[in-house]
Order: structure tokens, then C-alpha cells, then sequence
């Protein structure tokens, strides 16, 4: 086998139970994102535009879905010779089968795949957020310092940081201190998850941690303090462009709409570093003239006969006359029908919105503004005509007509 | 198995000469169409949704443009180790000119059939855009029991072309007639044609050797005498491109919701190469009614009756009303365009004022106005 400098390895096996119904069928990192991506297009476009073109993508939470997606990684660029993408879900050994107990072990169960490219570095990702990262540039500076490990960071409003991962560093960006979720955090520089290891390091930390019995076989709990407390020089690498964690309801949504604030700098269409996703045969979107669209995304496949603000439409979703989508993500395949509102909602791929049914509420609709949150309604539902969905309402079975949740 | 046994050939050049400074510079297959197309997706598309995935696209001139676009030929399925895609440029040979007509770059490229061990070809033009079912007229071509069997459509016949057929059949459906002159209400040839491989290389060289240079009136001329030819009706949505009014004609034909649904059919899909662009973007105060739009446009300003093609930008107070902009055409602020055909990458600068209709449909590529 060809040496390969670095190999990226994206772990992709949770569950993204937070994301609730959007996740009953497919792993969090094939959720739809922006129209025409997938979350995890982010992670697999940056390791492209990097450079990195050996990658291996941890599944076990619904693999099937990301696996057809991923393939053999052309949409990425990355069906290569040497290398590229491959889907690593876990497999029965001679010892027996297990499942990934955590982060590490993940990685631990596929050693011999990266012993197979005898690598100087590996790449830690996850395909958890939004953001456009040159790898290259973070390995560059982990070689530079002659680190054992390298940590992205990114500040995060101080009152905030007690939700992260805080990453304590000396002036010269070298960690002193890991502090998981602090309630009085001593920085704001919270851990995105992205490390860069020497690969001999990793294999020895990763098998001495799998000896140890009451180890939770995690990069954040166990492999990084211990690599710490042992001398190994650990730095940060410094990231001020957008990042978004995308786990929650909310944090999807708001990554959404993001793309809509010109006030916020996640350029999708920069020809220099391209995000890259699987496509379809569909023709242009087209837009009657009953429409009415503005502030809005509109994607491939897509009729829109009614109003659009603030709303990204996804791949071959029908809107028809006299129907009103506000604020919300209509995702792949779905039909909001003639005068149905969906308004501050999620409606998930392949769904049927029928004529007249309210789906969501606006913050002002709500009496009490505790109560009011994004509504979403699973893939493959119907809901149906004249039937009402409230704010905040997650729904996972049919809505029937006239319904009011 | 029914159609591994078949062969593509596309010709790239199909009467390139009718649509003047569009193919100026471009094959008529790499001719941009409907938003995000070129002409040849659609008989790529026709011919790997029907599982022929040995291909050979015949260029003459200009072809630089139409292999950037087919690369491997991925987009169709067609990077294929036994078969795929294959360019054909013409043979220079010494004392061989570059070829004229279909017949002699057939003749050019026998070397290709002959090596073929395929028992079908199927020939298809790249001035047509329809979305033809070539596994259903394969099928149709068997049970015929057919030498050749060709493609119509019925309606008026284009005009463009002088080498038009229409034909006239018998109660089965052979073809009993063919007629090279205008005509109303009639059937006329789509040129897309499916022959015995054998038959086909046969023909060509003795219509070669007699020094004939026109293929439709080789296959088709007094052929229909001596060899049972068939006719397989285009049922669905069907545009010949030979002028430039034909071509905005068919790119407008697009905005209504039967000619697409006809064309990009969700069983048969049209594929063609990504650019890889973020969804279209419409800003605050965009007001936009009946048009296509492809990815990656970013709409500020109106639009009315258009096809926007990939990648572009009507700027704030930009008024565009019955245009096709192709690929990367920028519309500069409180600009107003009508009944403009823009090549691509365009650019309308601010304040402009152009109405085709006085001042010329056409805008060359790179120009800026």
C-alpha cells in the first residue's frame, strides 16, 4: 500500500437523539442541510478541498442511508486509486462482535484499516456541524509544533461555554487543562471536536485505554486528559470562521436560515472551496407566476406556485397556489398542498402538508413565549386537510384531517 | 439483457451551421439549454436509461466545449470498463478530408463498428431534445422484425433542416413513404435511428463506393423498398433546434408544467454534470413569476418569463422579461433586458436599457453590454 501522509477518520455512528424524529430513520449525519446537502457533505467537502483523500467513515446508527449516500465517495471527488472513502461500520472479530462503545473504540476497532496506509497523522472529524475548514492548514501547524496532538478550537460567548468542552491553554496555545462542561469555565475556547494525532501516539493511547476496564473508550473523557497528565505536548489550533453545531431542533433550523443572513459568512458558492453533494437527475426549479419568493432557497426539482419567505426548500418539493411557507425547511420530496401554512417548521422528506392545514405557529401566535418552539413533522407523514400542528410539536405518526395537536 | 446488445452513436456537430454565432464556438451538442442542460444530455440520458452503455459521440469541429462537459461520461453512468463512452474525433489520415456529412463520419469511424460486437445501433442527432424511450423502441424494433426503425413526431414539420424526412406508413406501421419537402401535419423524423449493426456499416460502404454523401437518403431515400422501416411515434414532448427562434422557442417551452413533465420524466431521468452550486438565492424584494432558475442564480431584482441558467445574478431593481441567460450572465442593478438570448458569463452593466426585439437577440460570450 502507498504511504499516505494523513488519514481522516469521520466518526459518524451517532445517534442524534436530539434531533428526535428527523433521526428515527437515518444517522444524524445524513440529515439534510441547505437545500441540497447533507450534513455530512461539510466534513467530506473539507477533507477534498484539503487534500485529504483517505477517509473512513465510522457507521452504526442506520448505516444504510449514509452508506447508499456515501458510495463509493464520487459526489466528493474522493473514489481514488489509492485511498478514498470507505464506510466503516463495526464487524464481528475472532474475539466476537461489538458495537462501538465509544468514540475511541471506534477508532480502536479499525486500526488495521489505518495500519494499512501506514500514515504520519490522523485526522479526528465528526458529522456534527456546519463549517468550511482547510485541514491542510491545521496539520501544517501541528507539524510546525511538534505536537502529539493538535485541538481545533473556537471562542464561544463566555456565557455560553458552560455547554462545551473547554479547552484551558497557555499563551503559547499549548492545553494545561481539559474541562468538560464547566459550571465557572476559566476560558471560552471550546473543543470542536477535530483533532489531529501523531499516529503512534494515538495507536499507543487508543490500546492502552481499550486494557482498561472502567474506561468509557472516549476521545473527550479519557484519551485527551490521559495524554495530558502523561507530558504529551498538546496544542490548540486557533478557528474563528462560522461553526455550528447542528445536534438540536433549533440549531438545525437556525443553521438553515443562517444561509439566508447575508450578515453571516457561510459562503456555499465560493468556486475555490466548494461543498460537494450527492445529486439527482432533476431538472431547474421552477416558479409560477402565482408565486410570491423572497429570502428564500430554492433547489433543483422544486415548483413553487405559492409564497416563499424565509424558507429554504429542499430537492423536488412542491408548493402549491395559495399555500404560504414561512420561516421553515421544507425538506426532500415533500408537497405543501393548496392553502396550507407551515410556518417556524421542519416538514422532513416525503411528506404531504394537505390543503388548508396549519403546521407551526409564529413566537407572537403563542400566548406564552416558553411554549413556543419549531415544529416538526417526521418524513413520510401526512397531515391532513385543515388539520393544525401547534408550535413546538413534534409529530412521528399521520395527522388526520381536521386534527388539531 | 435486451440492450446490452446495443450501441450509441451520437452525432455532436448535428447541423451546427442553422444556429449561427450560438454554435460559433460549440458543437451543437455542448449547446446549453433549459437552465442547466446541453443539448446531448438528453440522447446520453435516453440512451443510459435504457441500459446501452457503450457510446461514441461523433465530433467534427468546436468539440473543445463538448469534452470538458462529457469527461468520463460519469454524470450518464457511461465511465464503464467494458464499453462506456467514447469520443470520436474525425480521422486525419493523410489523404482523408475532415468528414461532410453523417455518411462519410460514419464511413470515418467504421474501424469503431467494425471492432463492435454489438448486434443494434442506435444513431441519434443532437439538434433534438425529447426524452426518448429507447428501450420501448428497441422492443418495438424486434417485434417488427424491422431493419431500421426511426423515430417521428407528428405536427408541422421544422422548417431548418432541407434534409428533413416526413414519411407515410402502411396499416403495420412500415414505412411506405418518405418525403424530403415541407409539410403541415405530418410525421417527421426526430433522426434517431436503430439499425443492424451490420446493415448499417453494408449501407454506408457502398453508398460511399457509389459516391453518395447523405445518410438519410442512404438509409431511408429508395431504402424503404428493400428494407422493412419502421416508424416508433415520440408520444411526449419533442423540440427540433434549427434556428434561433427554435431554440428560444424550446427553451420557453419549458415553463409549462405538461412539455416538463413530459421532458424529465421521474422513470427516465435527463443527468447531466454538476457544477456543484448552493441553491438558488432570492433576496429581499425578488419578485419572480413563471421562469426556470437553476442553482447557484442569486435573484434581486425581477424576473418574468425567463430561463436562468446556472450561476446567474439579477442585481436589485433588474427588470429581465423573456430572456434565456446562460450560465454565469450578471444583470446589473435597475437594469431592464427583453426577449435577450446572453451566452455565458455576460455581463448587462448597471442602468442598461435592452430590448432584443430593436437591438438584437444574441450576446456573445464574455461580452460586456
Amino acid at each position: 500500500m502507498k504511504k499516505t501522509e494523513c488519514v481522516a477518520m469521520l466518526l459518524a455512528g451517532g445517534q442524534g437523539s436530539r434531533l428526535g424524529v428527523l433521526t428515527k430513520k437515518i444517522a444524524k449525519p445524513a440529515v439534510p442541510y441547505g437545500g441540497k446537502y447533507r450534513i455530512i457533505d461539510f466534513p467530506l467537502s473539507n477533507c477534498a478541498n484539503s487534500g485529504i483523500t483517505t477517509v473512513g467513515i465510522l457507521t452504526q446508527y442506520q448505516p444504510l442511508e449514509l452508506a447508499d449516500y456515501v458510495a463509493s465517495g464520487k459526489h466528493w471527488d474522493l473514489d481514488r486509486l489509492s485511498g478514498g472513502v470507505h464506510v466503516l461500520p463495526p464487524y464481528q472479530q475472532i474475539s466476537g462482535a461489538d458495537w462501538y462503545k465509544g468514540t475511541a473504540n471506534a477508532i480502536y476497532q479499525n486500526l488495521n484499516f489505518i495500519e494499512r496506509y501506514d500514515p504520519e497523522y490522523v485526522l479526528i472529524l465528526s458529522g456534527d456541524h456546519i463549517y468550511k475548514m482547510d485541514y491542510a492548514k491545521m496539520i501544517e501547524q501541528h507539524k510546525e509544533t511538534g505536537a502529539d496532538c493538535t485541538i481545533s478550537v473556537i471562542e464561544v460567548p463566555m456565557e455560553e461555554a458552560s455547554r462545551f468542552g473547554i479547552i484551558n491553554c497557555n499563551p503559547d496555545g499549548s492545553i494545561y487543562e481539559f474541562e468538560e462542561k464547566p459550571k465557572a469555565p476559566k476560558s471560552n475556547l471550546a473543543s470542536m471536536g477535530i483533532y489531529v494525532f501523531n499516529w503512534d501516539k494515538l495507536r499507543k493511547y487508543l490500546t492502552e485505554d481499550e486494557a482498561k476496564e472502567n474506561s468509557s473508550n472516549d476521545f473527550g473523557k479519557d484519551i485527551l486528559p490521559t495524554m495530558l497528565a502523561e507530558g504529551n505536548k498538546m496544542m490548540v489550533y486557533r478557528f474563528a470562521d462560522y461553526w455550528k453545531d447542528v445536534g438540536t431542533i433549533e440549531s438545525l433550523w437556525d443553521a438553515n436560515l443562517d444561509l439566508l443572513n447575508p450578515k453571516i459568512d457561510l459562503n456555499l458558492a465560493d468556486p475555490n472551496w466548494k461543498i460537494y453533494s450527492g445529486t439527482q437527475g432533476l431538472p431547474p426549479q421552477y416558479i409560477a407566476s402565482t408565486a410570491q419568493v423572497e429570502n428564500s432557497l430554492v433547489t433543483v426539482g422544486c415548483n413553487v406556485y405559492g409564497k416563499l419567505d424565509f424558507s429554504v426548500l429542499f430537492e423536488d418539493v412542491t408548493v402549491e397556489e395559495g399555500a404560504t411557507v414561512e420561516y421553515s425547511l421544507v425538506m426532500p420530496g415533500s408537497r405543501i398542498k393548496k392553502g396550507a401554512v407551515v410556518r417556524y417548521a421542519i416538514v422532513a422528506e416525503d411528506t404531504v402538508i394537505e390543503e388548508n392545514a396549519v403546521v407551526g405557529e409564529s413566537p407572537e401566535q403563542v400566548k406564552n413565549i416558553d411554549d413556543w418552539g419549531i415544529a416538526v413533522i417526521g418524513d413520510g407523514l401526512t397531515v391532513g386537510k385543515g388539520a393544525t400542528v401547534s408550535a413546538g410539536k413534534m409529530i412521528t405518526e399521520d395527522v388526520a384531517d381536521g386534527e388539531a395537536i | 439483457m435486451i440492450t446490452n446488445n446495443t450501441l450509441g452513436i451520437i452525432f455532436a456537430n448535428s447541423h451546427d451551421a442553422l444556429l449561427g454565432k450560438l454554435t460559433k464556438h460549440r458543437s451543437m451538442g455542448s449547446l446549453p439549454f433549459g437552465g442547466r442542460y446541453r443539448l446531448i444530455d438528453f440522447s446520453l440520458s435516453n440512451l443510459s436509461n435504457a441500459g446501452v452503455d457503450k457510446v461514441g459521440v461523433i465530433t467534427k469541429a468546436n468539440y473543445y466545449s463538448l469534452m470538458t462537459h462529457l469527461g468520463s461520461g460519469k454524470p450518464w453512468d457511461l465511465d464503464r470498463k467494458n464499453g462506456g463512452l467514447s469520443i470520436l474525433p474525425p480521422y486525419a489520415s493523410p489523404d482523408a478530408q475532415v468528414y461532410k456529412g453523417r455518411l462519410e463520419a460514419i464511413y470515418g469511424i467504421l474501424e469503431y463498428l467494425l471492432e463492435a460486437t454489438e448486434e443494434y445501433v442506435v444513431l441519434c442527432d443532437s439538434d433534438v431534445v425529447a426524452n426518448i424511450d429507447i428501450k420501448k423502441m428497441l422492443a418495438y424494433h424486434k417485434e417488427k422484425q424491422a431493419d431500421i426503425t426511426v423515430v417521428y413526431a407528428h405536427g408541422t414539420k421544422p422548417e431548418g433542416q432541407n434534409d428533413m424526412m416526413n414519411f407515410g406508413f402502411d396499416d403495420d406501421g412500415r414505412i411506405i413513404s418518405v418525403n424530403f419537402e415541407a409539410a403541415e401535419d405530418c410525421d417527421y423524423s426526430l433522426d434517431t435511428t436503430i439499425i443492424g449493426r451490420q446493415l448499417l456499416i453494408d449501407i454506408v460502404t457502398s453508398e460511399i463506393e457509389s459516391g453518395r454523401v447523405s445518410l438519410s437518403r442512404g438509409l431511408f431515400g429508395s431504402g424503404y423498398h428493400k428494407y422493412r422501416i419502421f416508424g416508433f411515434k415520440q408520444e411526449g414532448y419533442s423540440a427540433v433546434m434549427d434556428s434561433m427562434k427554435s431554440y428560444i422557442k424550446a427553451n420557453l417551452d419549458l415553463l409549462d408544467c405538461k412539455n416538463r413533465a413530459e421532458l424529465f420524466s421521474r422513470k427516465n431521468p435527463i443527468y447531466t454534470k454538476t457544477r456543484d452550486d448552493m441553491p438558488a438565492k432570492y433576496g429581499i424584494n425578488a419578485k419572480v413569476s413563471d421562469a426556470i432558475i437553476a442553482d447557484g442564480c442569486i435573484i434581486e431584482g425581477t424576473v418574468k418569463n425567463s430561463i436562468l441558467f446556472k450561476g446567474v445574478k439579477v442585481m436589485k431593481g433588474a427588470v429581465v422579461e423573456n430572456c434565456i441567460l446562460m450560465e454565469g450572465t450578471v444583470i446589473g442593478a435597475d437594469s431592464t433586458v427583453n426577449k435577450l438570448v446572453t451566452d455565458r458569463f455576460v455581463t448587462v452593466s448597471d442602468g442598461s436599457n435592452i430590448d432584443g426585439e430593436k437591438d438584437g437577440y444574441y450576446r456573445e460570450k464574455n461580452a460586456v453590454i
